[in-house]
């Protein structure tokens, strides 16, 4: 779930929570104070009439237009043990003016005569329009709550995805960042948690890109540093060899560790070469007829493989001529083919499609698919043991596809395993 | 949430505070004893009919009216805030000297029938209809 | 014939003074730049190894001062820098070859004959051996001064054992000469003994006094009978 729909959701809740309280209160002030304002006339009218009835002056019209009205009665022992002194309540009063019953509110008053009597002021006012007033304020302030969640949230999350932008532009920086191929961060911010998460960010990536030169240069350097030894390395057991007083079986020993030490050199050199091409040495460039190296390649490796009996079908549906490194390009195709050749089974096949912008071999071999995940990776074997395999072919594909900007694809389709090399 | 719960609890007093009845009899007894002690001093002789507590949102008044149709108003601590006697004259010694020598001054036959004050003015009402307004320091400052 | 080798890993400067002599040539060594510059300016010499890879200096320089003294000489450069660019700029400085490490001696050998022969025969360049001469640029070979006919196949391997006589040449460093540079870590030499089967038959069936040898665990090797 995005960020933005997280804070969003995580407002809403409460915010819809406090605004229920608040309207609730305010509805309860609102129509406490309703009555509160009836209650305070009724008060002082009744005040005005008990005064006046105890002064003795004449008390006004029961009916005077006001549509208050009230009496007075005296109180038995009775009623005024029961009766509260002061009482408040809401009842249907028939109303004279309006002849039908209409809700109104009632104040009764018990108040002592100075001859020790009581009695019993009832005092009464009409409330026909509490009840819309009071759910008028009930819809207003509903509809009201209601736009105030939307908007505040509104301006929430138009204010939040303003200030995000900065935390977005960086994930989109990440996303596209590949190592080695740095590109500038332009994600000015005068946020100081987002200047923050800029400056990591950038010495992250410094750190990252650092420790992969490191790397790159180790491995060209290392190699480097080894041509020499291995050099004198190779050259004396060549000098040995030319020893006529060897006898058979110290030839033979001889033999086997020039064999080795072949290897060793041309792991070497593979590695050279591989870091070479990561480390973009392979500058010149030249219009590359595809087509021409691929059947070069074939021819070759037809000759080279002749023992293995497998059986190579071209199809050739157009001509591709790239703008590449031409020695990168010959390297491409004779990896690609020989790790055909080399991981088919016997009586196998190799089926090349050729046209304009990819180049595509599939051959028979293991029946399960490879680790698309590792394939590419130096020193990946799917099948261990296999000899003369340095396992170093498909990183060197991979590595001149990407200095020649060319994309490189594995599929297992149809008990095939299948390379497509595409712009 | 314990929070929350505080929150609404403290919410909900307010809203039945607000709600509870807004005048409440009371007993004599039930008075501020200085409120208490003025009634015996000026009105020894006359009849509560009616006492109430007044409790609104940020105050607490009482007010006892008698028999003979007088009102007496207090504030919280029991210092009375207005004496009304409808048309008879208010007992003597209510009305503050000063006042009662300015009124007697500008009007030698009335009487003061209701008086009323608060922090700032006292307000007085003759029985001729005349209304004065005094400050804090019974300096006559309106006539009405 | 002298040649001057200027190494400054004392290891390989043995080896290759060693193998040099072996080949009876008179040899010289110089392990830095001051050295090989104060010998350079003495003496001349028919064939220098240069190795640009020195502790006080760049052994192109070297070249260059070389150049300006405008003293005879052939000159291979040995460097463990195998880049197109050292390559050229090597080149372009005047050097007549440049030979990266690691190498085989059978290599080194041929090279240092292929340049003497250069120098010396100006364009004359037949290379021989026994009864047999080749052309590398026309590709022609002579038995006992008759031309013969080779496949493209069979005159590329003829060539490669005849500039390295009498050395163990192994199928790794035919498939890598003759099938190029992607050629060197197939799973098998099959093919590169199928192409020698059949040139030892044509060198039988043509009258030669050569012969190419099987070396057990190793290789071939190219004798006079």
């Amino acid at each position: 779930m995005k960020l933005t729909t997280h804070a969003i959701r995580s407002l809403i809740a409460p915010l819809a929570l406090i605004f229920t309280i608040w309207a609730t209160v305010f509805y309860f002030i609102l129509s406490d104070e309703l009555i509160d304002e009836v209650d305070d006339q009724l008060e002082v009218y009744s005040e005005q009439i008990i005064r006046q009835w105890l002064a003795g002056e004449t008390l006004p019209d029961s009916t005077d237009g006001s549509n208050n009205t009230y009496y007075i009665r005296p109180l038995s022992s009775t009623e005024l043990s029961m009766g509260k002194r002061v009482e408040y309540e809401f009842k249907n009063v028939y109303i004279d003016s309006r002849r039908e019953e209409e809700p109104a509110r009632v104040m009764h008053t018990i108040f002592e005569h100075n001859d020790g009597s009581h009695w019993k002021l009832t005092v009464m006012t009409p409330v026909y329009e509490r009840n819309e007033v009071i759910s008028t304020i009930l819809i207003a302030t509903l509809i009201l709550l209601v736009l105030m969640l939307v908007a505040i949230i509104a301006t929430f999350a138009w204010a939040f995805f303003k200030h995000m932008q900065p935390l977005y532009r960086v994930l989109d920086h990440l996303d596209n960042y590949a190592i080695g191929k740095r590109q500038p961060l332009n994600n000015d911010t005068n946020v100081t948690e987002f200047q923050r998460l800029n400056a990591s960010v950038e010495d992250c990536i410094d750190r990252v890109e650092r420790a992969y030169e490191r790397e790159r240069r180790f491995i060209g350097d290392a190699a480097h540093e080894l041509q020499t030894p291995l050099a004198i390395c190779q050259n004396r057991i060549e000098m040995m060899m030319e020893d006529d007083a060897l006898t058979e079986q110290q030839m033979i020993e001889l033999g086997k560790m020039q064999q080795t030490m072949a290897e060793l050199i041309r792991l070497n050199k593979t590695l050279l070469f591989l870091s070479k091409i990561e480390n973009n040495q392979f500058i010149e460039s030249t219009e590359v007829d595809v087509n021409a190296k691929l059947h070069r390649q074939i021819e070759m490796l037809a000759e080279v493989y002749e023992a293995k009996g497998i059986y190579v079908n071209l199809y050739e549906k157009g001509q591709w001529t790239l703008n590449a490194n031409e020695e990168l390009i010959t390297s491409l195709i004779s990896n690609l083919m020989r790790n055909a050749y080399l991981h088919n089974c016997p009586e196998g096949s190799i089926d090349i499609y050729i046209k304009e912008g990819a180049l595509c071999v599939a051959n028979t071999g293991d029946n399960q698919p490879l680790d698309k995940e590792k394939l590419f990776d130096r020193f990946y074997k799917a099948h261990h043991g296999k000899k003369h395999s340095n396992g170093l072919g498909l990183s060197i594909v991979k590595a001149i596809c990407e200095a020649s900007h060319l994309n490189i694809t594995y599929s297992f389709e149809g008990d095939k395993h299948l390379f497509s090399v595409f712009c | 949430m314990k929070k929350m719960i505080l929150f609404l609890a403290c919410v909900f007093t307010l809203v039945a505070n607000v709600s509870a009845d807004n005048y409440q009899p009371i007993t004599r007894d039930q008075l501020p004893q200085k409120a208490q002690t003025f009634l015996t001093t000026y009105f020894a002789d006359a009849k509560i009919s009616l006492a109430r507590k007044e409790i609104d949102v940020m105050e607490l008044s009482y007010d006892v009216i008698f028999t003979n149709g007088c009102k007496v108003e207090f504030d919280r601590k029991g210092n009375w805030t207005e004496v009304d006697c409808v048309s008879t004259a208010l007992p003597i010694g209510i009305v503050p000297s000063a006042i009662e020598s300015t009124i007697k001054a500008h009007y030698p036959d009335a009487k003061a029938i209701k008086i009323e004050r608060d922090h700032r003015e006292y307000d007085v009402k003759l029985n001729n209809r005349v209304e004065l307004t005094f400050n804090k320091k019974m300096q006559l400052v309106d006539i009405d | 014939m002298k040649i001057l080798i200027i190494e400054d890993d004392l290891s390989f400067q043995e080896i290759l003074r060693k193998t040099l002599e072996k080949e009876r040539y008179i040899v010289e060594v110089a392990p830095d730049y001051r050295t090989g510059l104060t010998k350079l300016s003495d003496y001349t010499y028919d064939c220098i190894l240069l190795d640009i890879n020195l502790p006080d200096g760049n052994g192109l320089n070297l070249l260059r001062e070389l150049k300006e003294m405008k003293k005879t000489g052939s000159l291979i450069i040995i460097s463990a820098r195998d880049t197109i660019e050292d390559k050229v700029e090597g080149l372009d400085l005047g050097a007549d070859d440049y030979l990266p490490k690691p190498f085989h001696l059978a290599e080194l050998l041929s090279r240092i004959k292929s340049v003497l022969r250069r120098s010396n025969h100006g364009g004359e360049q037949l290379i021989g051996y026994g009864n047999v001469k080749a052309n590398p640029h026309s590709f022609d070979v002579w038995v006992d001064d008759t031309k013969v006919d080779l496949t493209r196949k069979e005159f590329d391997l003829l060539l490669y054992f005849l500039q390295r006589p009498n050395r163990i040449v192994s199928k790794s460093m035919l498939a890598e000469a003759i099938w190029g540079d992607h050629f060197d870590d197939v799973d098998n030499y099959d093919f590169v003994y199928a192409q020698i089967k059949n040139l030892r038959k044509r060198l039988t069936t043509l009258n030669t006094n050569i012969e190419i040898v099987a070396v057990y665990g190793m290789g071939y090797k190219l004798v006079m009978n």
